[in-house]
């Protein structure tokens, strides 16, 4: 066998590389107007792989291997490979299904168990994730198809819900009135669907509440912090207190009077630490 | 001459102001680059009616608004300001409800809160696109995860043309409404395709865009959506002032009626 031959062959198997490099982008470059990322990405991996293994047949051709043995001892090795790479094997068919269901894209914004990131490619084995305090998770698909999986910006909007507690003694009407007039002010929160109040029950320390507002998924932790303070300084300004859990003891007229006056002997305390304070 | 016709010649280091519904915007001029500072005050419904003022003021704005700032090779000489729809449907809703009985064609006048376009020299795309008032955003679909985001609007659903106010800051849409179906059409919310809208400016400066027709038919699930290529009477002879920034209109002809109306 000339060594020429296996100089060709070795430019073959280059040529093919860069020729299934270009190509696959070229091809991609046209499917990504009609296509998703993740379709076009998977076309371009695709077409990259056959192409090289078109080269690379041709190349065994050349230096004179025969492709009929290398096929049958394929079928063996395959076998062999079966066994060995079930993971993957199960991986790279979880991979098909996760694309097939279209649950999400690149570029979404998913979470899993307790990690939560931006979708960054989604590959035959695994999915590759970065999180929001930019690290880079790689999640395994065939953990993806068993687990649940939330897709946070698959919808164009999102309701945000605030829960809180009031007093016993606070003015329901007035408070429901001023939490929706704050909410229909507010040019982020959607029109419709509509703001809603709801009372959902009492407690030991007051009345719980869900305030429910929709806005922009793509806003939507902005929006999050910027209506809560909004929704705490209205409280303050219509005088509602956000209860916390407390105690009442009710106990006989010594117990008061004792309560009353280690009461008193704190209060002068502080009085006493403050003044000291001043004075220093 | 009309603010929106006008080119206007603008000279290095100065200033000017242009106050349009609850938007107030301050253009400084500077060599090879020009600031642009922005705020919105807080609507009322006055704002509207209030006529446009383009000044040149010498006082810095009160409030501290957005700023941006753009820098060019060349000196900017002219800038131009133009109306333009909003990005998004608008979706408008009667201050009271309405009922259209069954073979009853209606034409509406609509009004939407016109967005301004700026535009330094001659360039075809506007540099800023503000909108002259903050509509708050709504949901037009029926459900939450079928149909599109819109700025939300409320109309008082005016038939006549002579009862509707001149206002300078508003673009009015017609809408031709007809129930050829044996049922009565509640019209409770209509959503106004404003992004394929263009504007057109009227010889005494008011502005609107081209007819919209929504017909309703016969069997109750056959419904029709068209734009009219000519003006209304009222408008004839108006002068295209600013293009739609969505050109291809098969998106909304392909819309069912209940797309449009809730």
């Amino acid at each position: 066998m000339p060594y020429s031959d296996y100089v060709l062959a070795s430019l073959l198997v280059i040529v093919g590389v860069l020729i299934g490099r270009i190509l696959s982008k070229q091809v991609v470059r046209y499917l990504v107007e009609k296509y998703t990322v993740k379709n076009s990405m998977i076309f371009q991996r695709g077409i990259f792989y056959t192409i090289i293994l078109i080269f690379v047949v041709i190349a065994l051709n050349l230096i004179g291997v025969d492709i009929g043995v290398i096929l049958g001892a394929a079928g063996i090795f395959t076998v062999a490979l079966g066994f060995a790479s079930q993971t993957s094997m199960s991986n790279v068919i979880s991979g098909m299904f996760l694309v097939g269901e279209n649950a999400f894209s690149v570029g979404d914004l998913i979470q899993v168990g307790q990690t939560t990131g931006e979708v960054i490619s989604i590959d035959w084995i695994s999915v590759k994730l970065r999180t929001l305090d930019n690290r880079y998770v790689r999640i395994p698909n065939e953990l993806l198809i068993k687990t649940e999986v939330i897709n946070i910006n698959r919808f164009k909007i999102r309701r945000y819900d605030l829960n809180f507690s009031v007093t016993t003694d606070t003015d329901l009407d007035l408070l429901r009135k001023s939490l929706l007039e704050l909410a229909t002010n507010d040019v982020q929160c959607l029109i419709e669907p509509e703001p809603m109040v709801v009372y959902e029950g009492f407690t030991s320390s007051g009345i719980n509440l869900r305030f429910s507002v929709w806005t922009k998924t793509d806003n939507f932790v902005k929006f999050r912090s910027q209506f809560t303070e909004a929704t705490k300084k209205l409280l303050d300004s219509i005088e509602i207190a956000i209860s916390f859990p407390h105690v009442s003891v009710v106990g006989t007229k010594t117990e008061k009077a004792l309560v009353a006056s280690a009461h008193e002997v704190l209060t002068s305390q502080t009085q006493n630490m403050q003044s000291n304070k001043e004075k220093s | 001459m009309s603010l929106w016709k006008t080119v206007f010649d603008v000279e290095l280091n100065t200033q000017h102001k242009l106050r349009i519904g609850a938007l107030e915007c301050w253009f400084t001029i500077k060599e090879n680059e020009w600031h642009f500072e922005y705020f919105h005050n807080a609507y009322n419904e006055s704002d509207s009616e209030k006529p446009i003022k383009f000044t040149q003021p010498k006082k810095r704005p009160s409030n501290p608004g957005e700023v941006l700032r753009f820098i060019q090779s060349t000196p900017i000489k002219t800038l131009r300001i133009k109306p333009r729809m909003p990005d998004r449907s608008i979706v408008t809703k009667p201050s009271s409800p309405i009922s259209l009985p069954p073979s009853q064609s209606v034409t509406l006048y609509l009004s939407t809160p016109l967005w301004i376009g700026v535009y330094a020299e001659n360039q075809e795309t506007p540099l800023v696109e503000l909108p002259s008032i903050k509509l708050s955003d709504t949901w037009f679909g029926p459900k939450p995860h079928i149909g599109e985001l819109c700025y939300a609007s409320n109309f008082s659903g005016r038939m006549n043309w002579s009862n509707l106010p001149k206002r300078e800051s508003r673009i009015i849409t017609p809408i031709v409404i007809e129930n050829s179906s044996k049922e009565t059409l509640k019209l409770e919310k209509i959503s106004i395709p404003s992004a394929h809208l263009d504007v057109f400016i009227s010889a005494n400066g008011m502005l609107c865009t081209q007819t919209l027709r929504l017909k309703k038919g016969k069997d109750h699930k056959v419904s029709e959506v068209t734009m009219d290529k000519t003006l209304i009477p009222e408008f004839h002879g108006a002068e295209l002032i600013s293009k739609a920034s969505e050109s291809d209109h098969s998106s909304i002809f392909n819309k069912t009626l209940d797309m449009f109306f809730h």
